[in-house]
């Protein structure tokens, strides 16, 4: 394994264990009991994950420079771009445990929405300097917030 | 020919040039590299100061409201941290930003403090925007708007923050995450020992 591809599965690695943690936190507001916030947790989870996937496809049919690259090099560049949920997952800890505001799912909105456009940039780095690439990362992005909020409300409406 | 800007100046913000200081705002929300990269230079550092300072003035005016409308605090209170507001977004923004700097020094950092302020308090563009739509859901639909839209307002700085960091850091992303997490939670920290 070259160095490359041990720093892009970091980086892949790391965006999960932030949606795992911010999906937790977010689960202990939804759900109830050990249970439902362990569901919510892991289902979070795989949303983030088909829905990193989704923007990585999105980005590789929208961005010609990408496509010598192949799925590998847009999933590397929906990672590098989503590697900023670090800084919203520690201080949504900070927020949720220190000083115990329920705001957990205002850090996913803020997080996905800002990542989105980081990947966008991360695009334009790559070659594809026209803002529509950046639109283009920020709709997908618009599009995973969307489908949180749309998880989170059908959770809480399955969990009673 | 381009416009030049003097500290002071007081034409500075007329005409073109505060159509070029707007639009440099409004770009540091979805790609703050271009910004940091070229028309940085030629925002002038009162518009920079009015963006953030405002931004956090509105954050503390709805908090007062919402603590106010639960009563938790008393108009003349309410008052009290939009002013508190002022200053932070102001000298708290400036001091956060100089964390930043000299954090970033031991990266080979080469930008002066001054670009570092200006870059910082124009990072809070996206909680000026968030700030004010939230105020007038406030004001029209009494609801609580501090955390829903100030707080959201500000995490959306975090993004042109860790750009900052990147640009002063030489790129070291590691490092700017860190150093944009700290900032972060120093903000976090202001609002929660000022705000409540």
């Amino acid at each position: 394994m070259d160095r490359s591809q041990g720093e892009r599965i970091a980086a892949v690695l790391a965006v999960l264990a932030c949606f795992a943690v911010l999906a937790w936190l977010n689960g202990r507001y939804v759900g109830s009991g050990a249970g439902q916030v362990a569901t919510y947790t892991l289902l979070g989870l795989l949303l983030a994950i088909a829905c990193l996937a989704g923007l990585a496809g999105l980005v590789l049919a929208a961005s010609p420079s990408l496509r010598p690259a192949g799925y590998r090099g847009a999933l590397d560049a929906v990672s590098r771009g989503f590697l900023i949920v670090i800084p919203f997952t520690a201080l949504a800890l900070l927020a949720d445990l220190a000083f115990g505001w329920n705001a957990a799912t205002a850090f996913v909105q803020a997080a996905i929405m800002t990542s989105g456009a980081a990947v966008g940039v991360e695009v334009m780095r790559g070659g594809d300097k026209k803002l529509r690439y950046l639109a283009v990362c920020t709709a997908g992005a618009f599009a995973f917030s969307m489908a949180w909020i749309g998880f989170s409300a059908l959770f809480t409406k399955a969990a009673g | 020919m381009e416009t030049q800007y003097l500290p002071t100046a007081g034409s500075q913000l007329e005409g073109r040039g505060i159509g070029q200081s707007l639009r440099s705002a409004l770009t540091m929300i979805l790609n703050p590299a271009q910004v940091l990269k070229g028309a940085m230079e030629r925002v002038p550092w009162p518009v920079s100061l009015s963006i953030s300072g405002l931004a956090f003035t509105l954050f503390f005016l709805q908090t007062g409201l919402d603590m106010h409308r639960v009563g938790t605090a008393s108009p003349g209170a309410a008052v009290g941290y939009t002013f508190l507001g002022t200053a932070m977004g102001t000298m708290g923004v400036a001091l956060v930003a100089a964390v930043a700097w000299a954090a970033s020094r031991p990266f080979g950092n080469d930008r002066s403090l001054d670009w570092t302020v200006r870059a910082f308090c124009l990072a809070y563009t996206p909680t000026l925007i968030f700030c004010a739509v939230g105020l007038m859901v406030n004001l029209v639909a009494g609801w609580n708007t501090a955390v829903a839209f100030g707080v959201t307002g500000a995490l959306w700085a975090i993004y042109p923050i860790i750009a900052i960091c990147r640009e002063m850091t030489g790129d070291k992303l590691a490092a700017s995450l860190v150093i944009s997490t700290i900032c972060g939670g120093l903000v976090l920290c202001g609002w929660a020992l000022l705000g409540i």
